[in-house]
């Protein structure tokens, strides 16, 4: 029921922020008589940790980040590989991997894991994404050590048990089953298969036939090449010092080892060849569109550059947001993602609206995006965009999870210990012209655009705008191949 | 993070390193520290709760007004709803949506949401705003301005909400289904309300809804965070306490939803879901009732955790793929909910006997002190989990002083976790998830496989 919240602003009214009008009366509230709002007081700076790091002798990279006062201990192991590292036609093997990993252990039947871990109050979770694998627990201090050691088992010695990859398959084939349903999530799927050559296009859960073929043999040789300590990055970060939770990882993960050979790295992702891809799913309630273009890797230059760009698009009061719910009424939101890692980065603008409204919409989108190039970003506009996003990333590692995750993620993508304050600073540099640059160029090229709905209310008036459209009825959709029907 | 014990920390880590023992060990037990908050009335019967913590250089700013789906206007279902959308649309001092410009131009974020029996504003902002935010939420109860054309355009908002949260999405008819459980009481409207009630709305009713429930004898402020807690009372009272205590009562509901004496069953047919679902709801009663920590353990042995009940027998036995369960506790007596979204090719009457056979446990079996204590600190790791931001600790304070009248309930919640018996959950069981006292929704699926998987 909530009112729509993304983040956001185009305009800053003068005399709400100047300070000289405000500062004049701080006056209390009398019901119908004018007031004013009383100014800010000295801002209070966000404190950004740094995390320190050790190697163990195995080639795990281990990072500790305190945080005073936390009731919890959090973990997130970051493994390479990911869905980019599938096998050809054969999608979703990392994510069955991952969901299988807490499913029976070393000495533990998967019943056992979970009551152990239930008991505990602890959570234990894995999960692929496109470049990497994720493993994270946490849970009350006192009995993180004990869950962090259900975790290690759990990365050291799966069983893989022939039932538990029957349910394990099933479950991953529900999965996907119901968020094809969706069709806001389908077009993201569809996006992520267009966007990019193999192998980083591929559909992270795979697809309901590439999971039911999955055999144990793919599963157990995927753990063997990609669960190793070497390239991996494992953060704790909790009410602990950074010797107890390196002590802590030597007496898990010390004796973790690989064999075998280490696969190669990912190479850094290709951009496909832009289309126009409509999706008929005539049971839709509403369509879904995307336009997605390739952006910026996380270690890139102009990185910084690109997430001011899209903080001008998205949010409440973004741009997207202004041209499509506040002025005309399309939709109940629209807003922009930018999503960069270390080998793969798109940015994607979503909305969803009724049927027939689908063509004005897109065009309205494709217009809105292309103005961030031709029309200069004012340096208030940019002011307010940029101090939302910096609150947006404060606010993400406010729990200790959050933070955790963060310096992962940081980490892995080849940051430097300090990133999160280093990309707070590089933020802050950015000025409007930056973005006109970068905006001009990255917002210029040939979009990738996907509409999921009801095609007999749009395809005509897409077409006299789009001529060239793939269409593909959802029951055909095959996202496992680039072609996108079998 | 911020309200809870520390010292068990560092004592069990360093003595837990060299043997990381397995969870079946003997565990010390949790202690999970209250929140320290401090409260006052003001003349005007506005209730302010605080909560000094300066781990993170923010404050969280929370108004809940006593008021919901269940106070809108006898056939404008959906108005609570609507006119929570109103409140962002300027008064005599700011233009329509100056919250954006007070949040998230500054690095914060706002919100609203309009449940049952609450509607709640809040903001998370630098605390060096709070003072702003405090006068522009004083400004919007005492001084909102709504037109023609601004509530003509915000209704059509809400409708596209109801498009988009009801209609879009595969599973959104299904709650509102749901509310078939009530023949009397407004619950069985819901919150979101539909298109034709809405379009009933008239500006003069938002006029009347401001004036009969937006008031400071209505409402309860709840600021936690980096602040200082005599200032901002002194804040609070330079804002908040010139605005007055009207006469006229406020309109309460006092519809009592009769007892159910048999089942009610309702089936429908969704053109959009992929899978088949079955909702199980029982009656129970309000929040403030001594059953209510029972049935919270009721909820987390059936639905939380990889080994909880319904987990371990429709997901593991691959009938489900999903399962959940729900003690919904409000403030007039709510629903306990067990539901599950099917395996493909399993059916609706699958998911019935299995969720059935489930509750049926309860009922017919005391469940194991090794499984009760699994339950109670699954309980308590999760309200350590969800109070570890400003935003998540204002919101638990918020909704138990305006639901129940008692933002204390937020630290009661473990000692009466711990209180409860193997008896006390078969008691509640047998009480209440009794099929005479249920409503049933079987979620049909328009075809076998849902309306166009990819393959």
């Amino acid at each position: 029921m909530k009112r729509t919240h993304l983040s956001a602003v185009l305009l800053v009214t003068a005399a709400l922020v100047g300070a000289g009008a405000a500062r004049a009366q701080e006056s209390p509230i009398v019901p119908g008589a004018k007031s004013t709002p009383p100014p800010p007081r000295p801002q209070r700076a966000v404190r950004y940790p740094t995390p320190v790091q050790t190697t163990l002798p195995n080639g795990l990279r281990v990072l500790a980040v305190r945080v005073p006062g936390s009731a919890l201990v959090a973990a997130d192991l970051a493994l390479p590989g990911g869905a980019a590292a599938d096998p050809d036609g054969a999608p979703g093997l990392a994510a069955l991997t991952a969901s299988l990993i807490s499913r029976g252990m070393g000495h533990r039947s998967a019943k056992e894991v979970a009551v152990a871990l239930d008991a505990l109050g602890a959570t234990l979770n894995a999960s692929a994404t496109t470049e990497r694998t994720d493993i994270t627990t946490d849970a009350l201090t006192a009995r993180f050590p004990a869950a962090l050691a259900i975790m290690a088992e759990a990365v050291a010695e799966p069983a893989f048990a022939p039932d538990e990859l029957t349910l394990a398959k099933q479950r991953a084939s529900s999965g996907i089953l119901l968020a094809n349903g969706s069709p806001s999530n389908l077009a993201n799927l569809v996006v992520q298969r267009a966007l990019f050559a193999n192998p980083f296009g591929r559909p992270i859960s795979g697809t309901v036939r590439s999971v039911a073929a999955t055999q144990r043999d793919a599963v157990v040789a995927y753990h063997r090449a990609y669960y190793r300590p070497s390239g991996s990055v494992l953060t704790i970060g909790g009410d602990l010092t950074p010797a107890q939770a390196f002590a802590l990882a030597q007496h898990l993960f010390g004796a973790w080892t690989a064999s075998g050979p280490a696969p190669a790295p990912l190479p850094t992702a290709a951009p496909a060849t832009a289309r126009v891809i409509v999706v008929d799913q005539p049971a839709a309630g509403r369509t879904a569109i995307a336009v997605a273009r390739p952006a910026p890797l996380r270690t890139a230059s102009d990185w910084a550059a690109a997430s001011i760009a899209n903080s001008v698009l998205s949010g409440y009061s973004g741009r997207l947001n202004e041209e499509i719910r506040v002025k005309r009424g399309l939709s109940y939101g629209a807003s922009s993602t930018y999503l960069s890692g270390r080998y793969a980065a798109g940015t994607s603008a979503n909305t969803l609206v009724e049927h027939a409204k689908a063509a004005e919409a897109l065009d309205v989108m494709l217009t809105t995006l292309a103005s961030l190039g031709t029309a200069p970003v004012a340096a208030d506009e940019l002011g307010t965009r940029r101090t939302s996003l910096l609150g947006g990333i404060a606010s993400s590692i406010e729990t200790t999870g959050g933070l955790v995750r963060a310096v992962t993620a940081n980490a892995f993508n080849g940051l430097p210990l300090g990133a999160l304050g280093v990309s707070n600073a590089a933020l802050t540099a950015v000025d409007p012209a930056a973005v006109t640059r970068f905006a001009s160029a990255s917002y210029a090229r040939p979009p990738t655009i996907v509409l999921v709905g009801d095609a007999s209310k749009f395809l005509d008036a897409v077409r006299k705008s789009h001529p060239d459209v793939l269409v593909v009825k959802a029951t055909d959709l095959d996202l496992a191949g680039e072609q996108l029907t079998r | 993070m911020h309200r809870f014990a520390r010292g068990l920390a560092l004592a069990a880590l360093s003595t837990g390193l060299v043997a990381p023992c397995s969870a079946r060990a003997q565990q010390a037990p949790i202690a999970v520290a209250p929140i320290v908050f401090t409260q006052r009335v003001l003349p005007n019967g506005l209730h302010v709760v605080v909560v000094e913590d300066h781990r993170t250089p923010t404050v969280a700013i929370d108004i809940g007004y006593n008021v919901g789906g269940k106070s809108d206007p006898p056939g404008k279902s959906g108005f609570a709803h609507l006119f929570e959308h109103l409140m962002f649309k300027g008064t005599v001092n700011v233009k329509p949506e100056s919250m954006d410009r007070f949040t998230e131009d500054v690095g914060g974020y706002n919100n609203a949401y309009t449940a049952e029996d609450i509607t709640n504003y809040y903001e998370i902002v630098p605390s060096n705003h709070l003072e702003r935010l405090l006068w522009a939420e004083a400004d919007r109860m005492a001084n909102l301005t709504v037109d023609e054309p601004n509530f003509v355009t915000e209704r059509k908002v809400v409708i596209g909400e109801y498009d988009q949260s009801v209609l879009a999405q595969p599973y959104g008819m299904l709650f509102q289904l749901v509310n078939a459980a009530y023949t009397r009481h407004p619950y069985q409207f819901g919150v979101i309300g539909n298109p034709e009630q809405l379009n009933a709305a008239k500006l003069s009713d938002v006029i009347a809804f401001h004036t009969s429930f937006y008031r400071p004898d209505n409402a309860t402020l709840v600021l936690v965070g980096d602040l200082d807690p005599k200032q901002a009372f002194a804040w609070v009272q330079k804002y908040f306490g010139p605005l007055k205590r009207p006469a006229a009562p406020i309109p309460r509901v006092r519809i009592v939803e009769p007892a159910q004496t048999t089942q009610r069953r309702v089936t429908y047919t969704s053109k959009n879901a992929p899978l088949p679902a079955t909702v199980i709801a029982y009656h129970i009663p309000a929040q403030r009732s001594a059953d209510t920590p029972a049935l919270n353990i009721v909820e987390a042995l059936l639905g939380r955790g990889t080994s909880s009940r319904l987990r371990v027998a429709l997901i593991d036995g691959g009938v489900a793929s999903q399962v959940v369960a729900n003690a919904d506790t409000r403030q007039q007596p709510g629903l306990f909910y067990v539901f599950a979204i099917a395996n493909a090719g399993k059916t609706t009457g699958d998911l019935e006997a299995a969720l059935d056979k489930e509750v049926a446990r309860m009922r017919d079996e005391r469940v194991s002190a090794a499984e009760l204590d699994k339950a109670r600190t699954q309980a308590i790791a999760t309200l350590a989990r969800a109070l570890q931001t400003h935003d998540n600790v204002a919101q638990a304070l918020v909704r138990a002083a305006v639901i129940d009248g008692d933002p204390g309930i937020v630290n009661r919640a473990t000692s009466e976790y711990e209180r409860v018996t193997a008896a006390d959950v078969q008691r509640v069981a047998r009480k209440y998830l009794i099929a005479s006292n249920s409503t049933v929704v079987a979620y049909e699926t328009a075809t076998p496989n849902g309306p166009g998987a990819s393959k």
